[in-house]
């Protein structure tokens, strides 16, 4: 048997019979290296903890009671989710959050994807088109939703007067729940659309060019290549993509907030901006609490399911 | 055996430190409540919340400069706020035993902190030096809750109705409305068709429904309807006045488009301001702005309803102490209301912040300087508090009342069925209490 170091190799030290109680060499080695690589991760898995353990208990825990974090708290058991699925103001918030999540991911990731097929070229400018894109998702969206707003004005607004000449109205803008939650929905992709779009330019770079050469010998169109070679090979990405954007859109609230604070009349409300209101303006935590477990579940719900389909059209290499 | 010992062992340790940090951050936070701010040497520090971030801080500021600088023992340190947020942040504070020792807060919020407690009773303030006869009766008034006085006056804000003297001469109309149906007259003759999306590039109103000085309760008290009966305890919304008050003007909005729908506050402002509306009805935070702004603006009482009387809705910015104040820091906010309302300090403000005082002893000459204070100073008698001695009137003006306004306005035949569900929406908030 060769020996390493002057130790047997670690392959053969199972079948090594070790004499109860010795420590050998190997196994102190193993243990401080464990020990070590805890000790590297102990302070993510701390903030990790403060952070989001702690307060995911918490929560849990305050959604049992009524609380107004303020005198004592009484306990309600399932109180607070009982009168969260009686109230139609909930459930109206749900379909609106969920149809947001529909309209918002598919397109935010589609036309993240066509600008990242499209500026993988060689162009002019290319750098400054890249930037543009990503720029938004730098910023803070409260703010520029305050930009976003004066700019859609119907009455003091640029867009709405750029439109105009091209056909498109909009009305009375932000008073009209239809205009207001699209206005909503734009905002939403607007923003993220530069991140995922990078993301997927990172995905792409790893598509060997190798591929594409072969489909043009074989007369393959631009379509058939993206379909055959870019889109499988991206699923990685996408899976990745797909699941951060839609939880990003089911806790939709900065623009919210900061547009038309769930106007007109909690037509733009969702489960995220009621989670607000509940909880921090007419200070009812418990009820609060018990949204924002829900919103947990369903965006649990929503990533497990994505994990399957995309687990299956895992890309090995 | 030693290699399982060894995983287990630093796993163990891990969810040791784990369990540590859950159980630490799970121990009761926040311990009984401590006066914030103890006296450092013989002066007494009183923090003061308020939510005074407009043309009116100045004014503030100066008035408290001066004091502290004539009274060296009592140091009073200002923390303007804006109002949602100061809203947001002050119960938890008071349940922290964070809370500030004054607090500056509307007199149609007052009841819900002085309903939990965490303000005392200023009755004791005019036996410590504090003029009772020289505040205003209806603003003292504004501060009471059960039969106690829990904020006196610092501010009062009667509204009355803005026009753009420029845009009236242009359309021929020689004087502000005095009625209803001069005002409706007036304000349609104002909007003038041929903006973008069809919509009028000038409107003869801006009328604003959220997060706003509300303009509907008054037109529902001009027909004998309103939020709340004047004691508070009943709810007119359903009434038959409510309703007349709330058609009429829906309809003249949603079909004469005499006012946007849905406009914000402070998007109201923002229209007259870049001239693109004639009227508004406002307090007198908004001359500052207006003049910056070249707007040629004139003032008039808000125009008369069906039952001809002259009402205004009127809130009063009152000053609360914490209720874990002791006597001593009760005794400096007296001093220092007392240097708040005396002559010399009332004129002073109104004439910097534009708002009127809030006490009798100023005479009309002192302020001629403003002549806008004086036009509001003649409105205080005609106000009216919104929601009387009610604790939940910010959920029921944000959740309730709000919106059910703006839904009747996109669809004014609908008027009479959400009057009647907000009226049992606002029934079942009180009854629940908060």
């Amino acid at each position: 048997m060769t020996r390493v170091l002057g130790r047997e190799p670690a392959l053969y030290a199972k079948t090594r019979a070790v004499p109860p109680g010795r420590r050998t060499r190997w196994h102190s080695l193993r243990r401080s290296r464990s020990l070590r690589a805890y000790a590297f991760i102990a302070p993510s898995v701390l903030i990790m903890g403060v952070f989001m353990l702690w307060p995911l208990i918490s929560s849990a825990r305050l959604s049992f009671y009524q609380s107004s974090e303020f005198g004592p708290e009484t306990f309600v058991g399932l109180g607070n989710y009982r009168q969260m699925f009686g109230d139609p103001i909930f459930r109206g918030d749900l379909i609106r959050t969920i149809v947001y999540a529909l309209v918002v991911t598919p397109t935010t990731v589609g036309l993240a994807l066509l600008f990242a097929v499209m500026l993988n070229r060689r162009l002019r400018g290319r750098s400054f088109f890249r930037a543009a894109i990503f720029l938004p998702a730098v910023l803070s969206l409260g703010v520029m939703a305050i930009a976003w707003e004066y700019l859609l004005d119907p009455n003091i607004g640029l867009v709405p007067q750029w439109l105009a000449p091209l056909g498109v109205s909009v009305g009375i803008g932000q008073a009209d729940p239809t205009i207001a939650f699209i206005y909503v929905c734009i905002v939403g992709v607007w923003k993220n659309v530069g991140f995922y779009m990078v993301m997927y330019l990172a995905g792409l770079a790893t598509v060997p060019q190798d591929l594409y050469d072969a489909a043009r010998v074989d007369g393959a169109s631009k379509f058939r290549q993206f379909r055959s070679i870019t889109w499988p090979l991206l699923s990685n990405t996408s899976a990745f993509v797909f699941i951060m954007a839609t939880i990003a859109s089911v806790q939709a609230f900065d623009q919210i907030y900061s547009m038309t604070r769930g106007g007109p009349y909690f037509s733009t409300e969702t489960l995220a901006y009621l989670l607000y209101r509940k909880g921090f303006q007419d200070l009812d935590f418990g009820y609060a609490s018990a949204v924002a477990w829900v919103l947990t579940a369903i965006v649990f719900a929503v990533a497990l399911v994505q994990q399957a389909f995309f687990s299956r059209r895992e890309v090995r290499y | 055996m030693t290699r399982v010992r060894a995983g287990a062992a630093a796993g163990a340790a891990l969810a040791a430190v784990l369990g540590a940090v859950v159980l630490a951050g799970c121990s009761s936070g926040g311990s009984g409540g401590s006066s914030a701010g103890a006296s450092s040497g013989g002066v007494i520090n009183l923090s003061f919340w308020n939510g005074l971030t407009g043309p009116d801080k100045p004014a503030v500021d100066h008035v408290i400069a001066e004091f502290n600088a004539s009274h060296p023992n009592i140091h009073v340190t200002s923390d303007p706020i804006p109002w949602d947020v100061l809203y947001t942040k002050l119960l938890p504070a008071f349940g922290a035993g964070k809370g500030p020792d004054l607090v500056g807060i509307s007199s149609d919020n007052l009841p819900e902190y002085a309903s939990k407690g965490v303000l005392q009773p200023l009755d004791s303030f005019f036996s410590l030096g504090v003029n009772k006869a020289s505040i205003v009766p209806s603003e003292l008034a504004a501060g009471e809750y059960q039969g106690k006085l829990y904020g006196v006056p610092i501010e009062s804000t009667p509204v009355m109705l803005y026009y753009n003297k420029t845009m009236f001469k242009a359309a021929g109309i020689a004087s502000p409305p005095a009625n209803w149906s001069q005002w409706a007259a007036d304000a349609q003759k104002l909007t003038i068709p041929g903006g973008t999306d069809g919509n009028p590039k000038q409107y003869g109103m801006a009328i604003g429904t959220n997060n706003t000085i509300e303009v509907f309760p008054i037109l529902m008290w001009e027909a004998n309807g309103g939020i709340f009966s004047p004691d508070g305890k009943q709810v007119l919304l359903d009434s038959a006045g409510s309703l007349q008050a709330v058609q009429y003007w829906a309809n003249l909005i949603h079909n004469d488009h005499i006012s946007p729908p849905g406009l914000s506050g402070a998007q109201a402002d923002e229209l007259i301001q870049s001239g693109k509306a004639a009227m508004e009805v406002n307090g007198p935070w908004a001359t500052t702005g207006y003049t910056q702004a070249g707007i040629d603006y004139g003032l008039a009482p808000v125009p008369t309803g069906p039952n001809g009387e002259h009402i205004s809705v009127g809130s009063t910015t009152v000053l609360g102490v914490s209720a874990a104040d002791s006597g001593s820091k009760l005794k400096a906010a007296a001093e220092f209301y007392a240097y708040f309302t005396q002559e010399s300090s009332q004129v002073k403000f109104s004439l910097t912040a534009g708002f009127p005082p809030v006490t009798t002893n100023v005479p009309a000459s002192a302020l001629s300087g403003n002549p806008a204070v004086a036009a509001f100073a003649a409105q205080a008698n005609t106000t009216r508090a919104l929601a009387p001695g009610q604790t939940t009137f910010a959920s029921i003006e944000n959740d309730v009342f709000d919106p059910t306004i703006e839904q009747i306005i996109s669809n004014p035949s609908s008027a009479s069925s959400l009057l009647n569900h907000a009226a049992s929406q606002v029934t079942s908030t009180i009854a629940s209490g908060d």
